[in-house]
């Protein structure tokens, strides 16, 4: 009968069921467990409240609940990015047209040619820029104070958001492959396994390095600023706009970008699986993405 | 501080003791003491400056304070930070969300983070945004959004609701009908903290309220204990003008005028 009345009470919280009581309720300060919940209402039978603050223990939030937000959390920021026309055009298109535009305008360029920058420019656009942008605008419209205040962890909208730039540039991505093969024909690559191994080791590193630009930058403008500066920067060293040789390429082939062009390079080529690149990629995202969780600032 | 009230509800839910809190040297908070009672509406009034909104920040467990205790249903804000979002929600000053989320998306996504949400259809309904329900953020009226505001407090189903400067910047309209709203609140059994510099917005709503001045306690009191004790006022607003320093900055300003 304790436990009945323990549950009624929990099931009839007025915003729940939607029904308002005539007056005001006492507090609900009764433990969840069942030993808890029985022991109280014991006491509190047997002896009458004192004034004091009582105790209410909670445990933040089920498994379940936890899923649900993430998902929840998912859909929903991913429908308010589609409806930002500037980011999903920027992120969608650039890859396609660069491909159509470089292979169709350039002499002596064919679309093999294009198609690793093409993946590079697909990989970077929405990781280093539109990332580090969008976190800016929810921490300058404190947005994300606003989750503060509730039970969710930041790794959840870190994930949630790394979702959304993980499919942005697995759809620019896959766009540029299908228009250049539609357009020129595109050449197979001599191992798609290493092209797929690279494009997907590279989209992981660039994601914690997003991330972690993303979980610090203040403003909006703040991000789109130094998220426009790592783009470049990792484009540059990729040589995915000029070709890089000597120790500008040996640089290059150790960022998070130019490492995971070295590998799609290899890919398409035959060449030999660059070890060092991937290796290199792998440190890139086992050091940035825990940094990026501990970092993360709400305001 | 005056002791002027004999509370008429018996278990406090919130209690603050000795609540000390400095940004750089400047003392913002300095031994801040009060209990909240279950089901009551509790003003936090003072000018600009006072330390109202660190004072709830420190009780949200936004902020850390330098010193002092504080206990919201049992817990403590800073060590169990992952289980008072869970009975706590509070209402931010500047209310801001993307323009393109409509109140439905907004509040069902933050209703998930929750175990135990609140039914978001019927906070639609109560905050009477049913028309609105599909309309993006952007497009509503600053009331409107002041009621999204409110519902986003109030969407994990909290025992105590925290709400901050709640009707600043509304037509006169708007705020009576989002006054009678926050009664709707206390009356569903919800505890409510309201923090405002807005003297008749208090009046009006609190059963009880402090006034802060300076970091420091003013007075305590129901509105009406308040009025009564002190010489010569008849509304909150002497009450204000008497135990804190802001009518000296008023005058001040006047006679530079």
């Amino acid at each position: 009968m304790t436990l009945a009345l323990a549950a009624s009470r929990a099931d009839t919280s007025p915003l729940t069921t939607g029904h308002l009581p005539p007056g005001n309720l006492p507090p609900d300060n009764l433990p969840t467990s069942d030993l808890q919940r029985t022991t109280t209402m014991t006491t509190a039978i047997l002896n009458p409240p004192v004034p004091s603050t009582p105790a209410l223990p909670h445990t933040g939030r089920s498994r379940s609940t936890a899923i649900r937000a993430f998902l929840t959390i998912t859909l929903t920021e991913g429908k308010v990015w589609l409806r930002d026309p500037t980011s999903a055009i920027m992120a969608l298109s650039f890859p396609v047209a660069m491909m159509l535009l470089m292979t169709s305008m350039v002499d002596g360029v064919e679309a093999h040619h294009m198609l690793v920058p093409s993946l590079a420019f697909a990989i970077a656009m929405p990781t280093v820029t539109l990332l580090p942008a969008t976190f800016g605008l929810l921490r300058e419209r404190q947005i994300l104070r606003r989750f503060q205040a509730t039970p969710m962890r930041p790794s959840a909208l870190l994930g949630a958001h790394f979702i959304i730039a993980f499919t942005s540039v697995m759809v620019a991505g896959g766009g540029a492959i299908v228009a250049g093969d539609l357009a020129f024909g595109l050449q197979t690559p001599s191992s798609i396994a290493t092209m797929v191994l690279g494009f997907c080791a590279g989209l992981m590193a660039m994601l914690c390095l997003g991330t972690l630009i993303a979980a610090v930058v203040p403003r909006a403008t703040t991000g789109t600023g130094v998220g426009m500066g790592a783009f470049f920067v990792s484009i540059i060293l990729a040589g995915a706009m000029v070709p890089l040789t000597g120790v500008l390429h040996t640089i290059g082939s150790h960022t998070p970008l130019g490492a995971a062009a070295e590998v799609m390079t290899a890919g398409m080529n035959g060449y030999p699986m660059p070890v060092t690149s991937l290796i290199a990629l792998a440190v890139w995202t086992v050091v940035l993405a825990p940094i990026a969780v501990k970092i993360f600032r709400w305001s | 501080m005056s002791a002027l009230t004999a509370p008429i509800h018996t278990t406090p839910v919130v209690t603050v003791r000795n609540l000390t809190k400095s940004y750089g040297t400047k003392e913002v908070l300095r031994g801040i003491d009060c209990d909240i009672y279950a089901g009551e509406i509790f003003g936090i009034l003072g000018p600009s400056g006072a330390g109202k909104s660190t004072t709830v920040e420190c009780l949200a467990g936004l902020r850390t304070q330098d010193s002092g205790e504080i206990r919201v249903l049992g817990l403590n804000p800073v060590t169990d930070g992952k289980a008072l979002p869970t009975i706590l929600g509070i209402q931010f000053q500047d209310a801001n969300l993307p323009d393109s989320i409509t109140v439905l998306e907004v509040l069902t996504m933050f209703a998930s983070c929750y175990d135990t949400p609140a039914d978001v259809e019927y906070l639609i309904s109560m905050l009477g945004l049913e028309e609105k329900r599909k309309a993006p953020f952007g497009s509503l009226s600053g009331g409107q959004k002041q009621r999204v505001s409110i519902a986003l407090a109030l969407v994990g189903n909290p025992r105590v609701v925290i709400l901050d400067e709640l009707t600043t910047g509304l037509d006169p309209v708007t705020r009576r009908q989002t006054w009678e709203l926050v009664k709707n609140v206390r009356d569903s059994g919800v505890t409510v903290i309201l923090v405002s510099h807005l003297m008749d917005e208090v009046e009006y709503l609190a059963d009880r309220l402090v006034i802060l001045d300076q970091g420091v306690i003013q007075a305590t009191g129901s509105p009406a204990e308040l009025i009564a004790a002190t010489d010569g006022a008849s509304n909150l607003e002497d009450v204000f003008f008497a135990r804190t320093s802001a009518l000296d900055h008023r005058c001040l300003v006047g006679n530079a005028k």
